[in-house]
């Protein structure tokens, strides 16, 4: 068994995105684990994905967790990535305020792309609204 | 609809502070958690020698400042020598406890069998073991995110009020093209409903409604007060009085084989059945729709032989009151799309066609993580007995379902009975 945690945060330093492809249903399991999420098989292996998505839903909350409460406030929410995973990370783009988060309510889903950036001491991954 | 066991005494303390509150001041987790006990042994007419078995669970060792409860209790609670154990599914901990019970029973290891819950979350121990000093939001929320994906998702910034309160509000409202105001209209509705049912409990937290709370800050309308600064988001659209508070309590209750259970009360509580389903974060693709909830409520119900119509009285986990418009909508308890009209039209309320915890909820009554669950078990049982005074269901529910989430995520239906 290879240490996956470690290699998916090595990936992401260099830039890249990798999960895990099924190869008995095709499915992505995101971020990278040791079974298919969908399918539920053992039988799975690297893949590189695209950095592409849509946000789907965005808040902010003022009771953010300890390792990013020198961020706050920011935006949070959940992305569909292209691939088909959900996953759920800080959103660039928008303004932390009630009035803009309701303004961009009515607009979403919204195409967003992949940033990696360092932040709680590790390079994570974030995403940014696409610009019109 | 065959009884699989059945819960012949409840116990449950106040919910509140040990620092503070009065009825529990001053209490270790050893006395708080025996008080629970005591109060369940006493509602049975059992003593700690008539059981076979104890089940304890708790989740916070970081503010308990202990684990192991099963040695640590068993000489108090005068069970030593006896089976005992310590377990925990986080908030659905004394949810799960009466599943674990009911098949101990079922099996025929066990014939009386004691579930006890405790959790202590305002401070942590000193080295006087009977002081204690009180803990910070921040750090609280530190360790309880222990229990969300570490690998991957508390790295990037997972946010409760915004996973588990906000994103679930908003997709509901999306989902039925609610406005936002009547969204908060309906939460407004549902947190006015959660105070009303805890100002009525003597035991809960917040003993006030909202509807005095706003007057005594010398608002005449309360909406007014509720969109005041008295009252601001915790992660919009969701505010701090739509979400739980943290508190400490004890919750306990006694299961037996059905064919005992006549011999120690009058009015025994079946329980007809129960099922679990869990789901790493995030918990949801369709955020109003979570597949462990789903199947976690038709298992129980097909276990059960009941159906949705059947449901007399709902609880379900309001750590946020999104949950109010989603599971009384996915457990059928209301049809899909209406919920947040109910909740306007006071139908939740203990005297509307569709009560909901009438405790007070997390909000009210108060969330003692592993405690919480076996409080509304209690709560649930007292409903069906008669008990709970004067925001009694009239007439006094037949079947009652108690849904429970434990993080992150673990969602849990049990199916109780009135024989």
């Amino acid at each position: 068994m290879e240490p996956i945690i470690t290699k998916f945060y090595e990936l992401l330093s260099k830039g890249e995105i990798w999960g895990m492809k099924c190869k008995d249903c095709d499915s992505i399991t995101f971020p990278p684990k040791t079974a298919c999420s969908y399918c539920y098989s053992r039988n799975v292996e690297w893949y590189k994905l695209s950095g592409e998505g849509k946000v789907l839903y965005v808040s902010t909350s003022i009771l953010p967790a300890k390792r990013f409460a020198e961020y706050a406030p920011y935006v949070y929410g959940l992305v569909k990535l292209k691939e088909g995973p959900f996953f759920a990370t800080l959103i660039d783009g928008i303004e932390p305020k009630p009035e803009a988060l309701k303004a961009i309510f009515d607009k979403l889903p919204l195409d967003v792309t992949a940033e990696i950036k360092k932040m709680g001491g590790l390079d994570i991954l974030i995403f940014k609204i696409k610009k019109e | 609809m065959e009884a699989k066991a059945s819960i012949v005494g409840v116990g449950c303390t106040h919910f509140g502070s040990v620092l503070e509150t009065p009825e529990i001041k001053g209490l270790s987790p050893y006395e708080l958690a025996v008080k629970a006990a005591f109060e369940a042994l006493d509602d049975a007419g059992l003593e700690p020698k008539d059981l076979d078995a104890f089940f304890i669970g708790s989740m916070q060792t970081h503010t308990s400042g202990l684990y192991s409860w099963y040695s640590q209790l068993c000489d108090w609670l005068g069970m030593e020598l006896k089976p005992g154990i310590h377990f925990e599914t986080a908030c659905s901990t004394t949810n799960t406890g009466l599943g674990l019970a009911t098949m101990a029973v079922k099996s025929g290891t066990f014939n009386r069998v004691l579930v006890l819950g405790c959790e202590v979350l305002s401070s942590e121990p000193l080295e006087h073991p009977g002081k204690r000093r009180p803990v910070d939001a921040l750090d609280l929320w530190f360790t309880t995110d222990f229990g969300v994906d570490q690998a991957y998702s508390y790295t990037h910034a997972y946010d409760i009020a915004t996973a588990y309160g906000a994103i679930p509000a908003l997709a509901y409202a999306k989902k039925y093209g609610l406005t936002i105001e009547k969204l908060e209209e309906a939460l407004f509705n549902i947190a006015s409903t959660v105070r009303l049912h805890s100002s009525m409990n003597p035991k809960a937290y917040i003993k006030k409604s909202l509807e005095d709370e706003a007057k005594e800050l010398g608002f005449r309308d309360v909406f007014e007060f509720w969109v005041s600064k008295y009252n601001p988001y915790l992660a919009w659209p969701i505010r701090v009085k739509n979400a739980l508070n943290p508190v400490d309590g004890a919750s306990a209750y006694i299961i037996t084989t059905p064919e005992e259970a006549k011999c120690f009360t009058d009015t025994p509580i079946d329980i007809l059945g129960f099922y679990w389903s869990v789901k790493n974060y995030p918990w949801y693709g369709d955020p109003t729709t979570w597949h462990s909830d789903k199947i976690a409520f038709q298992k129980a119900f097909q276990i059960s032989g009941i159906e949705p119509k059947d449901i007399d009285y709902l609880h379900v986990h309001d750590c946020m009151q999104t949950y109010w418009l989603l599971l009384s909508e996915l457990s059928g308890y209301v049809p899909k799309g209406q919920a947040w009209k109910a909740a306007i039209e006071g139908r939740f309320r203990y005297d509307g066609d569709r009560p909901m915890t009438t405790s007070g909820g997390r909000h009210g009554k108060g969330h003692a993580f592993g405690a919480s669950a076996g409080a509304e078990i209690y709560e649930a049982v007292k409903q069906m007995r008669g008990e709970v005074g004067r925001r009694q269901i009239v007439p006094e529910p037949e079947i009652a379902v108690i849904h429970n989430h434990g993080y992150g995520m673990h969602s849990a239906v049990t199916v109780l009975k009135r024989r």
